[in-house]
């Protein structure tokens, strides 16, 4: 089974995620090991959330007691599994919900054109798929 | 201020339901010693000089063993001294900016605001009994997020600033596109922590946090 990039972004963009949000939560998504992505693409299709443990916890635990969004849910598990240590380090901390603004997002552009550095973007190759290989 | 208090408290127990479940299943153990990716993001020799400042600060302010220094004080002055902290260290870190220590974002520990300047810095580490068993993580995350919010503003100044902090050009442009291109922690936590702002962030508190008591 395959998402293709069309079928995830509606999805996502169904659910109130930015575009900006959906190219990176995509990207995230295929750096993923193939174990998580076999489960997040089930989840996908059928709704059915995974019910192995990694380090103690589950997809279903990140979301419902630690109020995780699924997606971001599997990708800690994801993370859980490559780097436990680390994972659970950042997880403790109590992390920042930080909004970067339209105007700072302009204001770096400004700088970043003063000073003859390239603006990165963000993109996604349309074409690709989230396959479970 | 009795108000303020209240939603520390409230703040509490929401930290004890999103946090601390983890804390439930795996301790703090984990939290209590970075591990080797929270503290390898390359510091220049500025940076060093102004870790080393920082520790030295810390122990100006609080005496050697920083959490002895907070059990004995009650809450209110906790909040009046970290404030003051916040504020002074800001001074020293040459970026000019208001701190206000809240209950508003119950979600947040702390965040640099780059629209408004300000660091808001949520009350609720501060409203632990001394005696809970999680009072030194507590009081120690406080501090550290308080200097991790501060490299945040210096990470601002130092985009719009050529030579702030001799921040040279090719990390001050990592750092403008990093803040274009912004991973929220809610969307992607992985992306959050691994992000250029954010490991330069971490491994600059967890090094000024080093040997802290």
């Amino acid at each position: 089974m395959k998402i293709t990039f069309s079928e995830f972004k509606n999805f996502f963009k169904k659910n109130g995620y930015a575009d900006s949000d959906i190219a990176i939560l995509f990207k995230g998504v295929k750096g993923m090991q193939p174990k998580t992505k076999r489960w997040l693409i089930k989840w996908f299709f059928t709704g059915e959330l995974p019910t192995e443990k990694v380090e103690e916890v589950t997809v279903e635990y990140l979301i419902n007691e630690c109020g995780y969004k699924p997606v971001n849910a599997f990708i800690i598990i994801d993370w859980l599994m490559t780097e436990p240590d680390y994972a659970k380090y950042i997880l403790l901390k109590q992390t920042n919900e930080r909004v970067i603004s339209d105007e700072t997002k302009q204001e770096m552009l400004e700088i970043l054109n003063g000073m003859g550095a390239e603006p990165e973007v963000i993109t996604v190759d349309e074409t690709e798929d989230i396959e479970e290989k | 201020m009795i108000g303020t208090l209240l939603l520390g408290v409230a703040g509490i127990m929401f930290i004890r339901w999103a946090v601390c479940n983890l804390f439930g299943v795996w301790g703090n153990a984990p939290a209590q010693n970075p591990p080797q990716q929270a503290i390898s993001a390359p510091m220049s020799d500025t940076d060093k000089e102004k870790i080393k400042e920082t520790q030295n600060f810390i122990k100006e302010k609080f005496g050697d063993n920083v959490v002895d220094h907070f059990r004995e004080i009650p809450k209110k002055e906790r909040v009046a001294e970290l404030t003051e902290f916040a504020e002074e260290l800001a001074k020293l870190y040459g970026v000019e900016l208001e701190v206000d220590i809240n209950a508003e974002h119950i979600n947040s520990c702390g965040f640099y605001n780059f629209e408004t300047k300000t660091l808001e810095f949520n009350i609720k580490y501060l409203m632990f009994e001394k005696n809970d068993e999680n009072f030194a993580f507590f009081i120690k995350e406080a501090i550290n997020t308080i200097v991790h919010e501060l490299r945040h503003a210096v990470q601002h100044k130092a985009t719009k600033e050529s030579g702030f902090w001799n921040v040279d050009e090719k990390t001050r442009a990592k750092w403008a596109n990093n803040f274009r291109n912004y991973i929220s922690p809610s969307v992607d936590m992985r992306g959050y922590a691994n992000q250029p702002v954010e490991a330069d962030a971490t491994t600059f508190a967890n090094a000024a946090l080093e040997g802290i008591n």
